[in-house]
């Protein structure tokens, strides 16, 4: 898997499945509070109370190689897509190894670490998601 | 304009024709009701007539989320179910988390009214706009774990599922309604509800956005409710009580103000407190968990890991919980509460009412009026934890005593008779919460004047409980604090009672969770203000006057519904054992609650009439009732305020 940056990870005993992360990110990218939308997903077992998984990009890069148009780039370490050059294709969508695109009116969508601050991370009070 | 905030949709289901549709939510209902409990009431006050059996098929069940509900603002992954109560025949509300009522949202819908009765067992399955009733013979009688895993591996494990036990399919009267496993509606029996309408589940997943007014503006407020979560005076004390322990935290502080109910009540001390405490509890956490949406974060999950409960795994117990099932019937053996709250959830049972119930047979069995021989051959002495465990498991299967006890402790005393009913302890035939009112005064008024019977969540007051003193200056002014914070004074408790009826009654319609507006009161009217206008893009609830008037409005409809249905000022009344037996141990001894003062104090702040225990035309008339003036004038001469009369 190519470069491995630094990304979103989470510390799986301290998740509560607040679900705050999902809410904030669909609401800083999308102006909305859908789950579904956020950029970030918690996967939570909620009958016995542990962290199942989540998926958010891991900032590796697979998907630059796909990309038909070159919409996607890589800049400092985090993978950036340009959706005034992007198709729609989803060939990116497909091929994330993640499974942490998602698809928002025809277009694909990725964690960017919110530029720098990603603001999943400074909601979450109880400091389980952090940045390395 | 369109509503922002809100979905604007409500959803009609009616079971026994399998049909639905769904209306536009009138903007005007909006503004006047908020949404949760007020709207609610609204919608129930003109779909039923006074008199209806509850278990009448026409009688709806309301599933009602707020226009908080699903986004941002503090703890609001809730939502209520309101009806008219299978358990005590008035309002019947009760509030859940879990993470069921943003998902109804997310599917499009801010409420659900479901009438009718199924001709079999169905469930309805909610996927945004397809409605689907499945046909649901085959997980009836399966316990709440049972059937939530059962619904979410045949439609999906995005599914949120709310659902009956075998105890809401018997109709025990207090049966809850469970929703994501552990979280439950609890009280006045909705549970019944469901089961007299052959409603096994809902379950419901949601893929819709859900607007903001402005979302430039409104992400202020969500900075400002991060700050106050992390930085802010409250946060530190939050997470330090509730964060960490959970209610259970409150177990130790109660008793420590003689106010832990112990032994049916007799008393508010109790020696072996720390066995049940929130440091105990701590032993058998497997992890913290959390509703939607919240900060707070006060849920969690325990299992008992050896002896003879060994294998026991469940959410919670709340604090309520502990003492239903841990003091008040004098069992300091944390796994056997732990094991007795699993049974409740897993049957669907109410832990208060059935721990209430179980405590006056008990009572019943230590007075005499009761033999072994009526009980089966039970031995239901104090501390019995067997006894305990075996009548609730009669209670579920509605054998032998059980099936008397299932019908709530006001009926049982009354089929019981002997004098029994002196220790049948209720308000309204709704079976006491766990506070006491000759500790604390206030909940002597709370409990009289609650609309659902005895019950602290309509407007418990705890700037005298936890000593908030600082908050009970800034809102009723630093004269009157030292008063008000000595929770053994019955002096101006009516009044604050009123405040927090109100404010919580905006709370359940807007709606937020009570940690955070009740325990600790970090959010008040101020902060709604704020809230409220970026969001849905009603101006007027900006104006605290506005909100401060709607709030009366609400409250003063649920009232009213009562006294439609010829419940008033003779309901409110608490069982003698709080009014005339002085506390005869701990820190609260020697007190008794007063009261008349306070119940007077109470109905003018309401504008209501003492005596007569009736509204007054005028106050109706000012929050914008006047529909409720004209159906109540048929029953009632509705007094008017004299001229000259403060």
């Amino acid at each position: 898997m190519g470069l491995q940056g630094r990304h979103i990870r989470i510390d799986p005993k301290l998740c509560t499945n607040c679900g705050i992360c999902e809410l904030i990110c669909s609401f800083t990218k999308f102006k909305v509070f859908n789950p579904k939308k956020s950029l970030i997903k918690i996967y939570y077992n909620y009958e016995l109370g542990f962290l199942e998984g989540i998926t958010v990009c891991e900032q590796c890069g697979s998907c630059l190689a796909v990309c038909p148009t070159g919409s996607i780039r890589m800049a400092d370490g985090v993978v950036l897509i340009d959706h005034s050059s992007c198709t729609g294709c989803l060939k990116c969508v497909n091929l994330c190894p993640h499974e942490a695109l998602v698809v928002v009116n025809g277009k694909p969508y990725k964690c960017d670490l919110c530029g720098g601050t990603p603001q999943c991370v400074r909601f979450c009070v109880r400091g389980a998601l952090n940045v390395s | 304009m369109s509503l922002k905030g809100y979905v604007g949709k409500i959803l009609y289901v009616d079971l026994t024709k399998q049909k639905s549709y769904v209306e536009d939510l009138p903007t005007s209902l909006a503004k006047s009701y908020v949404g949760g409990s007020g709207l609610a009431a609204y919608l129930l006050w003109n779909l039923v007539d006074a008199g209806i059996d509850p278990l009448q098929p026409e009688n709806p069940l309301i599933i009602a989320t707020g226009p908080a509900t699903g986004t941002l603002a503090p703890s609001s992954g809730r939502f209520v179910l309101v009806s008219k109560s299978p358990l005590t025949g008035v309002w019947a509300e009760s509030h859940v988390g879990g993470a069921f009522g943003p998902q109804l949202k997310y599917a499009g819908y801010d409420v659900i009214v479901i009438t009718g009765r199924a001709s079999r067992p169905i469930s309805l399955i909610i996927d945004d706009s397809h409605i689907n009733f499945y046909e649901s013979s085959g997980i009836w009688g399966l316990n709440v774990k049972d059937t939530v895993n059962e619904l979410r591996t045949t439609f999906g494990r995005d599914y949120h599922v709310m659902c009956i036990g075998p105890a809401g399919e018997r109709l025990v009267k207090f049966a809850s309604v469970m929703v994501d496993y552990y979280r439950a509606a609890g009280r006045t029996g909705l549970g019944a509800l469901m089961g007299s309408k052959k409603l096994k589940a809902v379950a419901v997943r949601g893929s819709r956005d859900l607007e903001v007014y402005d979302p430039d503006k409104y992400l202020e407020v969500v900075e400002d409710i991060l700050w106050r979560n992390t930085v802010g005076p409250w946060a530190l004390p939050a997470q330090l009580s509730l964060g960490r322990y959970g209610t259970s935290n409150l177990v130790t502080a109660m008793n420590a103000i003689g106010r832990l109910p112990t032994k049916n009540h007799w008393t508010g001390y109790w020696e072996l407190a720390d066995k049940i405490s929130g440091e105990e509890l701590l032993k058998y956490r497997v992890s913290r968990g959390s509703c939607f949406s919240c900060m707070i974060m006060c849920k969690h999950i325990t299992r008992v890991s050896s002896g003879k409960y060994e294998g026991t795994i469940s959410g919670g117990p709340e604090y309520e919980s502990i003492v239903a099932l841990g003091s008040n019937l004098l069992i300091s053996n944390m796994d056997a509460i732990l094991y007795m709250n699993q049974l409740c959830n897993l049957y669907g049972l109410d832990t208060i009412s059935t721990g209430k119930v179980i405590s006056f047979i008990f009572e019943c069995y230590e007075k005499g009026i009761i033999s072994k021989s009526e009980l089966g051959g039970l031995n239901p002495t104090w501390g019995n934890e067997e006894a305990a465990i075996e009548l609730i498991r009669l209670i579920v299967e509605r054998r032998g005593i059980g099936d008397i006890l299932a019908e709530g402790v006001l009926r049982a005393s009354e089929v019981i008779g002997r004098g029994s009913q002196e220790f049948a302890l209720h308000v309204k035939g709704l079976e006491v919460s766990a506070q006491d009112p000759r500790g604390h005064k206030s909940v002597g008024c709370t409990w009289a004047i609650s609309v659902r019977g005895a019950d602290h969540l309509r407007s418990l007051t705890t700037v005298d409980e936890l000593g908030y003193r600082d908050v009970a200056a800034e809102r009723f002014g630093w004269d009157k604090v030292d008063v008000i914070c000595d929770r053994l004074s019955e002096d101006y408790k009516g009044m604050v009672v009123k405040d927090q009826e109100d404010f919580f009654a905006l709370v359940d319609s807007i709606i937020m969770c009570k940690y955070g507006t009740m325990w600790p009161p970090m959010y008040y009217f101020d902060f709604i203000a704020k809230l409220l206008p970026p969001l849905t893009g009603i101006e007027e609830f900006g104006d605290v006057r506005y909100l401060r008037i709607t709030a009366e409005r609400i409250a003063n409809l649920k009232r009213c519904f009562n006294l439609r249905e010829g419940v008033g000022r003779e309901s409110e009344k608490l069982p003698k054992r709080f009014t005339e037996e002085p506390m005869p141990t701990g820190p609260s001894k020697g007190q008794v609650c007063n009261l008349e003062p306070m119940l007077r104090e109470y109905y003018k702040e309401r504008g209501w009439d003492y005596n007569t225990g009736l509204p007054y035309v005028e106050t109706l008339e000012r929050v914008g009732l006047h529909y409720v003036v004209e159906t109540l004038s048929k029953k009632y001469k509705l007094p008017r305020q004299e001229r000259g009369n403060d």
